[in-house]
């Protein structure tokens, strides 16, 4: 492993130009002076730090709790008032968790180590956070069906119990 | 900045609300049409004048209006609308050679009117009554310099060239009098009669200077006002009295009592309509016959011959005589309706000799929906070519129909004047095609398997042949007339043939037929679409109710046309002019066949009805019975087939006495002994000593409310009272003058809101200081009312609205006997800067659309206003709440936008009112306003928000929507292509 070179054992010349098509071992090329086989630096990395994957995995469990302040700024940014760039404000606040959940399966993937459970929870909560700010922004916009009004439409109209007639006498 | 952006928008709102209702100029007429009319003609001339004869009719009619018309094709050439009042009621009209005079109001105006034009050239005022008709002839047969005039006070010479008065005499008894007759006599004095009602008769002979040479008096204890009498030749003075049944005739020059000749003795049997015939040209003062109408279609010409009645012609079965004469020789023209044929002979007759003339006779085609001819007025002629007579004919007949023949044998027009006295009005809709009725047949039945196949090949089968007509017409080209028709047949058939192919529902249900009736008893049905009539039917016994001077008649539509196979049905009630009883019609207003089992003139129910209504309950056939309450306070269902038995509980009646001023709640409950009985639950006493009521105003059957309550700012919902029994009742009255205060009597008028079914009155106001005339509109939750108040003399609108509260007490049902807590009324009032005549809401199918409030305004507008702006909700000061919920801010008077006035500039005089109905689309309603003039549009209150706009670029869009896909597909290949490259790389 440690002796994977860098360079080319070999290499054909698909390119070159005139007729001397030729395979050429690189291993045949003396090496110039001061080369030294392998890279300088080590591949140390490898030695898995199990902190790291601990770490790692948080991060990407807490992504969507660390956009809470964003969202809340964007929020206080984008007013009250409905037109096309609130709308679209709330529109990301959306679905950008709406995708994320969508996409939980490979998210969960990434995150490893003992605490993993845990973190896919806080995944999904801090998630469905976000979701509740959007419906909260929707709610105060005034986007939600909460009022009776909302419904005012649907109610259907009285029944008649009593019949009358009459008038000025013919 | 959210307030701000509502108030732009708010703006931009009020921006557009007017442009929506305006038209574009080539618009005009595409939507609408109008009709003018001239109501009952009382007079009529021919224009007998050198440079215009026979090309006019002048036309003085019971509408106050005088009018020339166009004898060639009926229209009016000009129109003088007088006030509506007596004021304006035209007592006489004289015509001679080239003056017409209009003598108004008993003589208080006097005019003389070039007859080209209109234009007024003199005007006259005479100290007069006007509760008295005034008499007026010319002083001479032709072409005479002076006209005389009796007013109640005095006798008048007028000069006919300025109006100067020559000289003027005052009567003896002229405090007494009531009617004035004049004649002229052979030695050129006038004779004049007086009437004092149910006592004597005061004879005067004044000369031409105007000095009264004679008087007398005789009693005359059985002369009333409706007495029909007639000086003869300026001598005798002749009078039919019902009650006698016979004919009194007194000779002026030194008569001392009455001849009474018994009609038995003349030959003829007195019925109720027997009177001396008033010819349509008026009375001219020279008349030396008497027209007597025996009956209804039984003439008969008199004339006196020392002292004694002499028969000149009798004619039986003749309905309208005429007099008239031509260089010298005198002829009688009768006109006799043929009993077996839809058809009218007109014949002339010499007056000397009884030779029938046959230049004069002819026979015309006249249908019977027009009644008996009832007068005629010719302009006979002399033609220069072979001194042969001629003659133009003009025809009134019992529905007031006017009708003019200009070549023998054809009518050229007719003008249907009883529309311009429309008491009931409905809008029907039209059937559906046959095809379309085929599938509605076909789904609607509950057939087994097998025939409904049958049925599903033949629907397609007579598609498929209608398909392949219709291409075949399409190759055809347009068809041509056979080449034998004259020019007229051609245009009449043709009418015909447009009519038939077009009497079925177009695609948004906008094509109505209208159904009107009449005062005259004439019923028509009217196409909404270019106002043309389809159908009529003329029932001479049928006369309005007319109990405390309010003639009304009532329409209902039983069935619509949404039940198929079953016709639609519409019942007509009004009065049997005869017998006093209710007399009940039933009508297919689609084709205008009477339903079958209904006599041809309507069935007399054998009672009197003191109020009807129709039901909510339908038979097996989907027909809605209609109760009716005779004066017993029996209850009967037409037709008799409906069972009410399972609705009886919750049936309820309320009757309004004017009289008394109580109103009584009536419970319909069945007796098993005596039938259905009206049992008394309840009665309100308004107290006919302070006022008077003048209008009970119920909601609409058809009425939908989609929307149960209403948005607030702060988006809870206020609920509306949506009582369906509450009536507005109007009273009206005069406070006493208080001593303290030196002020007159004040006039005032009350509004109750009065719950049908309990008599509970859920709400009363109370406007001091303010008079009538009430116009009021009741739907939905709210009360729109018109008045004039006297304290800021002008015309003001005021609103009511009612609400529930925050909450319904009952979400389901609404019952009067268990009604939800007292209403919440807010009310408000505005401005109005102009004087209103008729005021109506508008409907749409749904309920859904705003509604807009349609007044027909005195100059002759019509205004389309939006509810919105009557709202009692309107803040004086907007707040941040009242704009997000929509409210207008408070302004006291209501805009009067030009672009809001939906008749553009077809002025409409004196509406009586304002019809409106739902169309099949949503967004529209349709309009119809009656009176002198018929006048019909189409409104959307909330623009046309259910169907593309006209402008709509179809071509525009379809082109990119079709270029749009065709570059989807392509970028879809190149896309593919090139991701197959990129990944051979």
């Amino acid at each position: 492993m440690a002796a994977r070179s860098k360079k080319h054992k070999w290499s054909i010349d698909f390119a070159g130009s005139g007729r001397l098509r030729s395979v050429v071992a690189s291993s045949d090329i003396v090496s110039p002076v001061g080369f030294m086989e392998g890279s300088v630096v080590s591949d140390r990395t490898k030695d898995v730090d199990p902190n790291l994957i601990v770490k790692r995995s948080w991060d990407i469990a807490l992504a969507p709790v660390k956009q809470v302040p964003m969202n809340m700024f964007i929020m206080w940014m984008a007013g009250n008032s409905i037109s096309i760039f609130p709308i679209m404000m709330v529109g990301m606040m959306f679905i950008r968790p709406i995708y994320a959940i969508l996409a939980l399966q490979k998210t969960f993937k990434d995150i490893e180590g003992e605490q993993a459970p845990f973190q896919k929870l806080v995944f999904i909560l801090g998630n469905v956070f976000c979701l509740a700010m959007a419906v909260y922004k929707c709610h105060v916009m005034g986007l939600l069906p909460t009022h009776t009004s909302d419904w005012l439409a649907f109610v259907q109209p009285q029944e008649r119990m009593e019949w009358s007639g009459g008038g000025v006498i013919l | 900045m959210s307030a701000q952006w509502k108030e732009i928008m708010l703006v931009i709102n009020f921006l557009f609300i007017p442009t929506v209702w305006c038209l574009y100029e080539d618009q005009m007429g595409l939507f609408d049409w109008k009709q003018d009319f001239v109501g009952k003609v009382e007079y009529l001339h021919w224009d007998q004048s050198p440079a215009a004869m026979g090309k006019r009719l002048f036309v003085g009619t019971e509408k106050n209006v005088v009018a020339s018309i166009n004898a060639y094709n009926g229209s009016l050439a000009w129109r003088r609308v007088f006030e509506e009042s007596v004021r304006g009621r035209v007592d006489r009209l004289l015509y001679q050679t080239n003056i017409l005079i209009s003598v108004l109001a008993g003589g208080r105006f006097v005019r003389s009117w070039q007859m080209g034009t209109s234009l007024l050239l003199w005007e006259t005022s005479l100290l007069a009554d006007d509760s008295i008709r005034a008499s007026a002839v010319f002083t001479s047969r032709e072409k005479a310099d002076s006209f005389l005039v009796v007013t109640a006070h005095a006798l008048y010479n007028i000069k006919t060239n300025d109006g100067k008065k020559i000289w003027e005499t005052n009567l003896p008894k002229s405090d007494t009098a009531n009617r004035w007759f004049i004649g002229v006599n052979e030695d050129d004095t006038y004779a004049l009669v007086g009437v004092t009602p149910e006592t004597d008769v005061v004879m005067a002979t004044v000369n031409q200077e105007g000095t009264v040479i004679s008087q007398n008096s005789v009693p005359a204890p059985w002369i009333n006002d409706d007495t029909s009498c007639q000086i003869v030749k300026g001598s005798y003075f002749v009078c039919y009295v019902p009650s006698k049944q016979a004919l009194q005739v007194l000779r002026l020059s030194g008569g001392k009592n009455f001849i009474s000749t018994s009609l038995r003795d003349l030959g003829f049997e007195a019925t109720s309509e027997t009177s001396i015939e008033i010819p349509s040209t008026g009375v001219t003062g020279f008349e030396t016959e008497i027209i007597l109408r025996v009956s209804r279609n039984h003439m008969s010409v008199l004339t006196i011959e020392g002292n004694s009645l002499k028969i000149v012609k009798n004619m039986p079965q003749v309905s309208a005589v005429q007099i008239v004469e031509n260089e010298d020789t005198s002829y009688i023209i009768t006109l006799q309706k043929s009993l077996k044929e839809p058809s009218v002979s007109i014949t002339g007759y010499e007056l000397k000799s009884g030779q029938e003339s046959a230049e004069l006779s002819q026979k015309i085609p006249f249908a019977n929906s027009h009644g008996l001819p009832l007068k005629v007025n010719v302009m006979m002629f002399t033609r220069r070519r072979d001194s042969k007579i001629g003659c133009k004919v003009a025809i009134l007949s019992e529905d007031d129909a006017l009708q003019v023949i200009q070549k023998p044998g054809r009518v050229s027009w007719r003008r249907e004047e009883a529309l311009a006295d429309i008491l009931a009005i409905e809008m029907v809709d039209l059937p559906v095609s046959e095809n379309q009725a085929k599938f509605e047949d076909e789904f609607g039945s509950h057939d087994d398997v097998f025939v409904m196949f049958i049925k599903r090949l033949k629907a397609q089968l007579s598609q498929l042949q209608s398909f392949v007509i219709k291409m075949v017409e399409r190759l055809q080209g347009l068809r041509h007339p056979a080449p034998t028709l004259s020019d007229e047949d051609i245009d009449q058939e043709e009418e015909e043939v447009e009519e038939e192919e077009d009497l079925i529902r177009d695609e948004f249900n906008l094509h109505k037929v209208i159904v009107a009736v009449t005062k005259a008893g004439k019923i028509f049905g009217i196409r909404s679409q270019t106002g043309k009539i389809v159908w009529q039917h003329y029932l001479p016994d049928l006369s309005p109710f007319d109990k405390y001077n309010r003639q009304t008649m009532l329409l209902f539509v039983q069935r619509t046309t949404a039940h198929f196979p079953n016709p639609p049905q519409c019942a007509i009630l009004g009065k049997n002019k005869r017998t006093g009883n209710a007399l009940i019609f039933t009508i297919n207003p689609a084709l205008g066949v009477t339903i079958a089992g209904t006599p041809p003139n309507g069935l007399d129910l054998g009672y009197k009805v003191v109020q009807a209504s129709l039901l909510n309950e339908v038979d097996e056939h989907f027909l809605k019975g209609i109760i009716l309450m005779d004066t017993q306070g029996k209850i009967h269902v037409y037709p008799e087939s409906v069972q009410i038995s399972s609705s009886l509980p919750s049936l309820y009646l309320h009757l309004t006495d004017l009289d008394t001023n109580i109103i009584t709640g009536y419970r319909i409950v069945n007796t098993n002994d005596k039938g259905l009985k009206a049992d008394e639950v309840w009665n309100i006493n308004l107290q006919k000593s302070q006022q008077t009521i003048t209008q009970v105003v119920c909601k609409r059957a058809i009425e939908h409310v989609h929307s149960q309550g209403r948005v607030l700012g702060d988006r809870s919902v206020l609920y509306k009272y949506l009582n369906p029994n509450l009536m507005a009742v109007v009273a009206e009255g005069e406070e006493p003058p208080s001593p303290g205060t030196h002020k007159g009597p004040s006039k005032f008028f009350s509004i109750y809101l009065v719950d049908g079914v309990t008599g509970h009155i859920v709400f009363h106001v109370n406007h001091k200081r303010c008079h009538g005339p009430i116009n009021t509109v009741h739907s939905e939750n709210w009360v729109v009312y018109s008045y004039f108040s006297e304290k800021h003399r002008r015309h003001e609108i005021a609103v009511l609205e009612m609400f529930e509260g925050k909450e319904q007490s009952n979400s389901t049902a609404f019952s009067s006997l268990s009604p939800p807590p007292q209403p919440l009324v807010l009310r408000q009032s505005y401005i109005f800067s102009s004087p209103l005549s008729a005021m109506a809401t508008t409907v749409t199918e749904k309920g859904l659309t705003n509604k807009n409030i349609i007044i027909s305004l005195k100059f002759g507008g019509l205004l389309s206003l939006p509810k919105a702006l009557l709202d009692p909700r309107r803040p004086a000061m907007p707040s941040q709440e009242s704009m997000e919920e929509g409210v207008i801010p408070y302004i006291p008077e209501i805009p009067i936008h030009t672009e809001a006035i939906i008749n553009y500039n077809r002025t409409l005089s004196r509406v009586d009112g304002i019809y409106t109905g739902p169309a099949g689309l949503e967004s529209t309603s349709l309009i119809l306003t009656y009176g002198l003039d018929m006048f019909y549009t189409r409104v959307m209150p909330s623009k046309m928000f259910d169907v593309l706009k006209e402008d709509f670029d179809y071509v525009l869009i379809g082109s990119i929507l079709f270029i749009m896909i065709l570059v989807s597909i392509l970028t879809q290949k190149l896309a593919a292509k090139r991701a197959l490259s990129r990944a051979w790389k």
